[in-house]
């Protein structure tokens, strides 16, 4: 292609056009420096955005299931309450799935149903509807097709804390929220705090188990405290002073016959997580799944984020899969028959994640327009160069033209001018970017020296800022610049391709 | 008939209407060479410019090869049937002479070997100048390599601007009696448009460009 052999000739700087190789010059410098900035600024937000993300779908997983008013108002449910063989009491979802039965009421033994009571969902042979082991049996088919995903039901309870700290002899009490430990979760090794007292990982089972909770090859295990309950404390707490082995009580009241009862459960500290980020984080203490059953049986508690307080946690590794996954859940459920008894979410949806979450997005889109409108401003450098090098050129134009070069040819030669230059600047920048990102700590903490304050605070970005390229933004770069480079290129080329050869080659 | 121009007008509108020819029609066979001489200023670069259709004429009708040219197929016709040389040589100063020579192949999108490019340029006795950048050559070797330039897509028709006007008159005379016998020896159609008289009485035929009409120059 002739027009590529001409514009590369073009694009090598020459002594004897020194005003053109200068204008040149600092079209790419500035470009690169726009996609540097561009790069590293979406790369490190995409990062953020990703640890945000990360925090929050840790312990609370990316996919919940929830119970839904057709559940609560469902014969399955409410059998429950009226019967001897359930204890007269409720049932969990992990209790209904650890029954034997599904339908506790025998005729011989309680008393007349009340008429109030909906009819059972029953299957064709007679035999009642059981949603929650279906959708536990629906979870195992997927676990199979998906192996990385794991998944545990959860209650969320309330008692009031007391805890002795030992290291200022003093006492603090506060309203907590208990949620069961969540020790099928994936990555709940990745929250907890290591102890100071010894590792928190071991190869092989140690001889003599500590009192805290430590990880066999990342499989949680949780200490026998004996009459004591292991619990594991958010880490502000250790912030406030807490240590490992300090003592306390929950205290929560059960209904009796005639009154509330206060019930008071010693525990003991047993760990410290990071609750990444929840709103009821810093008040929610893990403990025994055993424990927190019996608390949400008792107590009527409410989650203030919106967060159901009974429900089946489903984690799994590529959270960009979590809707494709959520979507394949809803239709398994609806294989089963029981979709009407589920609430399916993805984290997206979360109630205390979707503001947070909306606006990450409503960020991310901002931040792709901004950087869309300073790269048009960069390239439109593009254009006064390549307006200086037509002017320049328009003897050589009319000499191609001269020899058969089209209209469409002459275009050309200046567009490709315009793509190549879009494309060493993208380049450029994208090597400036990589650099800057690995080096990244470096002029953060040269930055914070000059300021002479943390130039990013360590509660809002972590401890490091994320430095690893976002491929999202550097695909952006990639197609944005030549695109804008090759449209900022195309006023030119029609200048050019309307030169009159005529005119152009008597000039002399 | 390698080429016809039939009743070709032009008029300039501005800064005051000029016409500069009308109804002005040649013709040329395959081999024919044709000089056309005039006052400066009568139109004669306009006329060769109009026959090559880099510029537009405001009436008539021109036949290359059996073909009418148009506005829409002058660049092909300029690719394959047409070589043009200048007075001011207009070779593309940064690239080599043989890139020069090769150019009009490259536009064609018939891109030749650089024996072909070696081989034009040996007719024109520039082979050993081949690589060298066209800004380093003496004006009679760029013109001659513009004569090399003007052969390289074998075209039917080459139109020859004052080809020795920015020459001194050896270096003129030797550019013209080449070019002469280039066109002679690869039967090409020749226009030349000159002020130089003993060139143009080596064509075949000598019109004189005056007052808007060719006649034949005695």
């Amino acid at each position: 292609m002739f027009e590529l052999t001409i514009a590369l000739k073009y694009l090598v700087p020459r002594k004897r056009s020194l005003s053109t190789t200068l204008i040149s010059a600092m079209s790419i410098l500035v470009i690169s420096l726009v996609v540097w900035l561009v790069l590293v600024f979406l790369s490190v937000t995409a990062g953020i955005e990703k640890n945000w993300i990360k925090k929050l779908t840790s312990l609370h997983a990316p996919i919940r299931l929830s119970p839904t008013q057709d559940y609560y108002n469902s014969y399955f449910y409410q059998i429950d309450a009226l019967t001897a063989a359930s204890h007269y009491t409720y049932k969990t979802i992990g209790e209904k799935y650890e029954s034997q039965i599904s339908d506790p009421f025998f005729p011989d033994v309680d008393a007349e149903l009340p008429p109030y009571l909906p009819p059972a969902d029953r299957l064709n042979n007679g035999m009642i509807r059981d949603p929650v082991k279906d959708a536990i049996r629906s979870l195992t088919m997927l676990q199979k097709e998906i192996p990385s995903l794991s998944f545990q039901d959860y209650e969320i309870g309330g008692a009031l804390m007391h805890l002795f700290l030992t290291s200022s002899s003093s006492s603090l009490s506060q309203m907590s929220y208990l949620l069961s430990i969540p020790d099928q979760n994936p990555y709940f090794h990745d929250l907890c705090l290591p102890p100071a007292e010894g590792p928190l990982d071991f190869d092989l089972p140690p001889e003599i188990p500590p009192p805290y909770i430590y990880f066999v090859q990342k499989k949680l295990q949780i200490p026998d405290l004996g009459p004591e309950i292991p619990a594991i404390l958010p880490k502000n707490y250790k912030d406030s002073g807490a240590k490992f082995g300090d003592r306390g009580t929950l205290s929560y009241t059960t209904p009796s016959a005639g009154s509330t009862q206060e019930q008071r459960l010693p525990f003991r500290v047993a760990g410290f997580y990071d609750p990444g980020i929840l709103s009821v984080g810093n008040k929610c203490i893990l403990v025994p799944q055993e424990v927190s059953r019996d608390i949400y049986g008792s107590t009527q508690t409410f989650s203030p984020d919106g967060t159901p307080t009974n429900g089946i946690f489903v984690w799994i590794n590529e959270l960009s899969k979590a809707e494709e996954i959520s979507k394949k859940i809803t239709l398994l459920l609806e294989e089963a028959g029981i979709s009407s008894y589920w609430k399916v979410t993805t984290y997206e949806k979360f109630e205390f994640a979707k503001d947070l979450l909306q606006q990450f997005r409503s960020d991310r889109t901002l931040l792709l327009l901004i950087a869309v409108i300073i790269l048009m401003v960069a390239c439109c450098n593009i254009i006064s160069l390549l307006v200086l090098l037509v002017n320049d050129k328009k003897k050589e134009i009319a000499i191609l033209q001269s020899m058969g070069a089209s209209f469409k040819s002459i275009a050309a030669i200046f567009g490709f001018c315009g793509i190549a230059m879009g494309v060493i600047s993208c380049l450029l920048g994208s090597l400036l970017a990589v650099f800057t990102l690995h080096n990244l700590d470096s002029l953060v903490s040269f930055l914070s020296k000059i300021q002479g304050r943390a130039a990013f605070n360590p509660a809002f970005f972590g401890n490091s800022l994320p430095n690893q390229l976002s491929w999202e933004a550097f695909l952006f770069v990639l197609i944005a610049t030549p695109i804008l480079s090759l449209l900022a290129g195309l006023i030119p080329a029609i200048k050019a391709s309307r030169i009159r050869p005529s005119s152009s080659l008597r000039s002399e | 008939m390698i080429f016809k121009a039939i009743n070709i007008s032009k008029t300039f509108p501005f800064p005051q209407k000029t016409t500069l020819f009308s109804n002005l029609s040649l013709e040329l066979e395959k081999g024919q060479s044709v000089a056309i001489t005039g006052k400066s200023g009568v139109g004669k670069t306009t006329l060769l410019h109009i026959f090559g259709t880099l510029e537009e004429a405001d009436s008539g009708e021109i036949h290359v090869a059996g073909q009418l040219l148009t506005p829409a197929n002058g660049s092909k016709f300029r690719r394959k049937n047409i070589g043009f040389i200048f007075q001011s040589f207009h070779l593309l100063e940064d690239f080599t002479l043989l890139e020069n020579v090769l150019m009009p192949a490259l536009i064609a999108r018939t891109p030749k070997k650089p024996d072909f490019g070696l081989h034009l340029l040996e007719q024109v006795g520039l082979a050993d100048r081949a690589y060298f950048p066209a800004k380093l050559l003496s004006g009679g070797e760029k013109q001659r390599a513009a004569i090399a330039r003007a052969l390289c897509n074998d075209p039917d028709l080459i139109l020859a601007d004052e080809p020795s006007g920015n020459l001194d008159s050896s270096n003129a005379e030797k550019i013209g009696s080449l070019l002469l016998s280039i066109v002679e020896q690869h039967k090409k159609g020749l226009i030349l448009v000159t002020h130089n008289p003993d060139l143009a009485t080596l064509c075949q035929k000598h019109y004189s460009l005056a007052e808007g009409k060719l006649g034949i120059s005695l």
